[in-house]
């Protein structure tokens, strides 16, 4: 169930990003929490956020692109990957979730029904200077750009062959 | 001999044809994106018209065999809107993007001013008004091709 709707790829990489645990035992839930609970929210978070608790966490697919190639069952999208905190002094615990992240989607391959794959990244740190943005509260951007061929697609296809 | 010097010729020509192909070329997804920029980020009733005014695109650069030219902005807001920021104001997370759909709706059009600049460039068939020109377009040079694709910070069609 991979890749069989869009919806599971996003709850793949929901679960990819809280589950995943790097060699000293660091995980995004120590940051974000975990579960349904875990502070990692699709597209944006809610109005209220309880920045008392740590790190949130916002994911999105972007740039969804089939360029043609492989008959269209060939997608690019872009994980972006928004974790913010606040205040300032969180700047730390924000980066630290971020080297999770990053080793968490760098290299990250999951063929269970579909493919997907990523082998890129970008990183950026944003820190508001002047209102109307808060600028107590640090962002570090994550980008990572996927490979997909979802299996919603893929099953007619090879059939077809 | 001869024929490597013609080559050599014909490489620099090449590459000035698609240097200044590039330089149309991005101005268009600048200008979609000054477009989307003129009636603000909210409501419209603080515009200021800075922010469109200040998409600016660089003068080409060159990056290993790639030409570059750069669109962006100066202004420090830019990219907090573009990427989401808690509001102050509203005191909820904001977000309005302008520049990423922007440029993915100029792809075609800035991909279709590449190829009227470099083959007018490359004394071929050239731009403006319908092309009376019965035979097919011939393809865009891959190097040129992808040169433009690098500048303007999309993606090659297969990246990996």
């Amino acid at each position: 169930m991979a890749t069989d709707r869009s919806t599971t790829l996003m709850a793949l990489i929901r679960a990819r990003l809280l589950g995943f645990t790097t060699r000293d035992a660091v995980s995004m839930s120590t940051y974000l929490g975990s579960g349904a609970s875990a502070r990692l929210y699709g597209i944006r978070p809610p109005d209220t956020v309880d920045w008392s608790a740590g790190v949130i966490g916002i994911y999105r697919l972007m740039n969804r692109l089939a360029d043609g190639a492989d008959r269209g069952l060939r997608e690019t999208v872009d994980v972006e990957l928004l974790l913010m905190a606040r205040p300032l002094t969180q700047s730390l615990a924000v980066e630290r979730a971020a080297d999770v992240a990053d080793q968490a989607m760098l290299n990250w391959a999951d063929a269970t029904q579909g493919l997907v794959f990523c082998r890129r990244r970008q990183r950026d740190m944003l820190v508001p200077d002047s209102a109307p943005m808060d600028t107590e509260v640090i962002t570090v951007r994550c980008v990572y750009p996927l490979v997909v061929w979802p299996q919603f697609l893929v099953q007619y296809a090879v059939a077809a062959l | 001999m001869k024929l490597d010097r013609q080559d050599a010729a014909l490489g620099a020509r090449i590459r000035a044809a698609a240097t200044q192909a590039l330089v149309a070329a991005a101005t268009v997804p600048a200008n979609a994106v000054r477009l989307r920029l003129r009636g603000g980020y909210t409501s419209g009733r603080f515009v200021t018209g800075l922010s469109s005014a200040s998409v600016t695109q660089s003068a080409p650069e060159s990056s290993g065999d790639a030409v570059l030219v750069r669109v962006g902005t100066n202004v420090k807001y830019a990219p907090f809107w573009e990427f989401g920021h808690f509001n102050v104001f509203t005191r909820k997370y904001e977000r309005v993007e302008v520049w990423r759909p922007g440029f993915l709706d100029s792809i075609p059009e800035a991909q279709r001013t590449f190829q009227q600049v470099f083959f007018a460039a490359m004394g071929g068939a050239t731009t403006g008004a319908p092309n009376l020109d019965v035979r097919p377009p011939a393809p865009a040079p891959p190097v040129a091709y992808s040169a433009a694709v690098t500048v303007l910070g999309w993606r090659t069609p297969r990246g990996h």
